[in-house]
């Protein structure tokens, strides 16, 4: 990739790549740079992370319809619909809602625990959906045929799934045992080998994450360091 | 905290958990002494309006962070210059964030506005045929709006649509229009209207892009958000790297146990290439994260969810002591 110097793309090439020194930096130790960098990143995302959602949702589908703005005018003054009263009950959530501000003044920081204890309350009610709605076809997927016999498989191809379907449900089983704690197990009895069993492929599992974590990891390393090779260090290099 | 206060605070977090466990536990319609009640006909509405009870929740955070690194700054603590730098980027990406999204708006209404125009061409035909309104000052107000409109690059487009508005209102002023011609014409000058539309919109879309809050936002997301954000997980993959030196020493057997699925998702996931130890080793990785990571994930999941259905039912029914309520109580 060829950079001309001094445009806009050349500029931010090279301050993308000061960035992830600046970054990196803290490889060697804490210092300075890393700390001026890192408090960059916290401002530009906070900013990021506020302005996103006030644009996306607050402003296009609660403060614009509630101001009318979303209706447009006729050329003759008209207007397309009429305004929709029923869009002033999102005064409702924004008055609740008001009350957070509340916590800033001492004497009445209570009414602010009304809104947060409203939201608890809404938050644990859903609750029972979203549990359900997660972990419902995870069970119905968990009752497998440990017995496979499908014409349209081969002999040995059956073999495999079942025997593959009879571990899953070993592994499940067991796991499950780790966690259950209804009864006092007895020492060398059988529920205590099951969970035995169980935390020796659970080690197996976190074993399973912790490759798929490091290669997510070094996968965006080496992204990084492509961009320096490739195009930081071109981008330098056009100075000379 | 006085008691009533307290009351008060739990039974709007009961009402506040109330609806959502109804809309889930009760069917969709039923009927209640010969009444068809429908539960969940607001759900919309009301999830909603939790998202803007949520979303007032941003402005605390904005004002927590300029108390506590403005408190920093104005004494003067170590490090100030920090908070400095973070406030200052806070402030100047906001602005350029709003600056762009302004522009954005006018760009989006401007088009609209002109998307509009075919509705009011059919609205005026319509109410004509329904004798609701008269449509020459109607039609006239339209010629004046597009006569507003005239530059350099729209004229051609501008011309044609009012001499296209000018026939239709001919066509109009003929008692008894033959309705066929007047349909015709209609359509003709939709035609316009969309290609004035299609001018409209390539125009403000090049003056969007010359904008310079869109320019410096775009520039501050390439430059600092996106390298920033990537270089500061890629450097965990460092400590990643060490902490698997530490784990992968076998000093037990359940560190064995570890560390060979793990070498072999890691191997499994490299790229084939010359220096490739066994070809069978995709395979391999994959067939561990089904039937090995997958169940024993699943198990520690129904263990969780379980737990936190009852952590929610506890928080729901205030039976859960709240953090925030120590505070309060401490300060008498």
């Amino acid at each position: 990739m060829n950079y001309t110097l001094f445009t806009l793309s050349w500029f931010e090439t090279i301050l993308a790549g000061i960035s992830v020194l600046a970054i990196y930096s803290f490889l060697y130790r804490e210092n300075k740079f890393y700390r001026l960098f890192e408090h960059l990143f916290i401002g530009i995302s906070t900013a990021i992370v506020t302005i996103e959602p006030i644009k996306t949702f607050f402003w296009q589908t609660t403060l614009k319809p509630l101001l009318g703005l979303d209706r447009l005018a006729f050329p003759d003054g008209t207007y397309v619909a009429d305004y929709d009263f029923n869009y002033l009950l999102f005064l409702i959530p924004i008055f609740f809602g008001s009350l957070y501000y509340s916590i800033l003044v001492p004497k009445y920081s209570w009414l602010a625990q009304i809104t947060i204890g409203f939201l608890l309350g809404i938050s644990g009610g859903m609750a029972f959906n979203a549990t359900m709605v997660e972990v419902t076809p995870q069970i119905i997927d968990s009752f497998r045929p440990l017995y496979i016999n499908l014409p349209e498989q081969s002999a040995r191809e059956n073999l495999i799934n079942s025997l593959n379907n009879i571990f899953f449900l070993i592994v499940l089983f067991s796991t499950s045992c780790y966690f259950f704690f209804t009864f006092k197990r007895k020492p060398n009895g059988v529920v205590e080998k099951i969970s035995t069993s169980g935390r020796w492929l659970m080690m197996g599992c976190f074993g399973a994450f912790f490759g798929t974590t490091i290669m997510a990891r070094l996968a965006l390393l080496i992204e990084r360091l492509q961009f320096m090779v490739d195009h930081w260090w071109v981008a330098v290099m056009a100075l000379f | 905290m006085s008691q009533l206060k307290n009351k008060i605070i739990v039974f709007f977090t009961f009402i506040g958990g109330l609806y959502f466990f109804l809309e889930y536990i009760l069917p969709e319609k039923w009927q209640l002494i010969g009444y068809e009640i429908e539960f969940g006909k607001y759900h919309d509405q009301i999830t909603q309006g939790v998202i803007i009870l949520s979303l007032m929740t941003i402005g605390l955070g904005i004002i927590n962070i300029f108390m506590t690194h403005g408190a920093i700054i104005l004494k003067s603590r170590p490090h100030w210059i920090n908070s400095l730098v973070l406030l200052l980027s806070f402030l100047i990406t906001a602005f350029y964030l709003t600056s762009d999204f302004i522009a954005q708006e006018k760009k989006n209404y401007t088009i609209a506005r002109f998307e509009n125009l075919e509705l009011f061409v059919k609205t005026v035909v319509e109410d004509y045929e329904t004798k609701q309104s008269a449509p020459l000052p109607r039609l006239q107000a339209l010629i004046i709006s597009l006569e507003k409109e005239r530059s350099p690059e729209l004229n051609a487009a501008i011309n044609s649509s009012i001499s296209e508005t000018k026939i239709l209102m001919r066509e109009l002023e003929v008692n008894n229009a033959v309705k066929n011609n007047l349909h015709s014409q209609k359509e003709i000058l939709i035609v316009a209207l969309q290609g004035l539309t299609k001018q409209v919109a390539r125009l403000a879309q090049i003056n969007y892009e010359k904008d310079k809050a869109q320019l410096v936002s775009s520039f501050i997301k390439n430059s600092l958000f996106i390298p920033l954000g990537s270089a500061m997980f890629s450097l965990l993959a460092f400590y990643v790297v060490t902490a698997a030196y530490r784990s992968f020493r076998i000093k037990s057997w359940e560190a064995l146990a570890i560390m060979i699925p793990a070498l072999l998702i890691m191997l499994g996931q490299i790229p084939h290439g010359p220096a490739y130890i066994y070809s069978g080793l995709p395979d391999i990785r994959t067939w561990l994260l089904k039937n090995l990571s997958s169940p024993a994930f699943r198990a520690i999941f129904f263990g969780s969810a379980i737990a936190g259905l009852a952590m929610a039912v506890r928080m729901w029914l205030s039976l859960e002591k709240s953090p925030v309520q120590d505070d309060e109580q401490d300060r008498g």
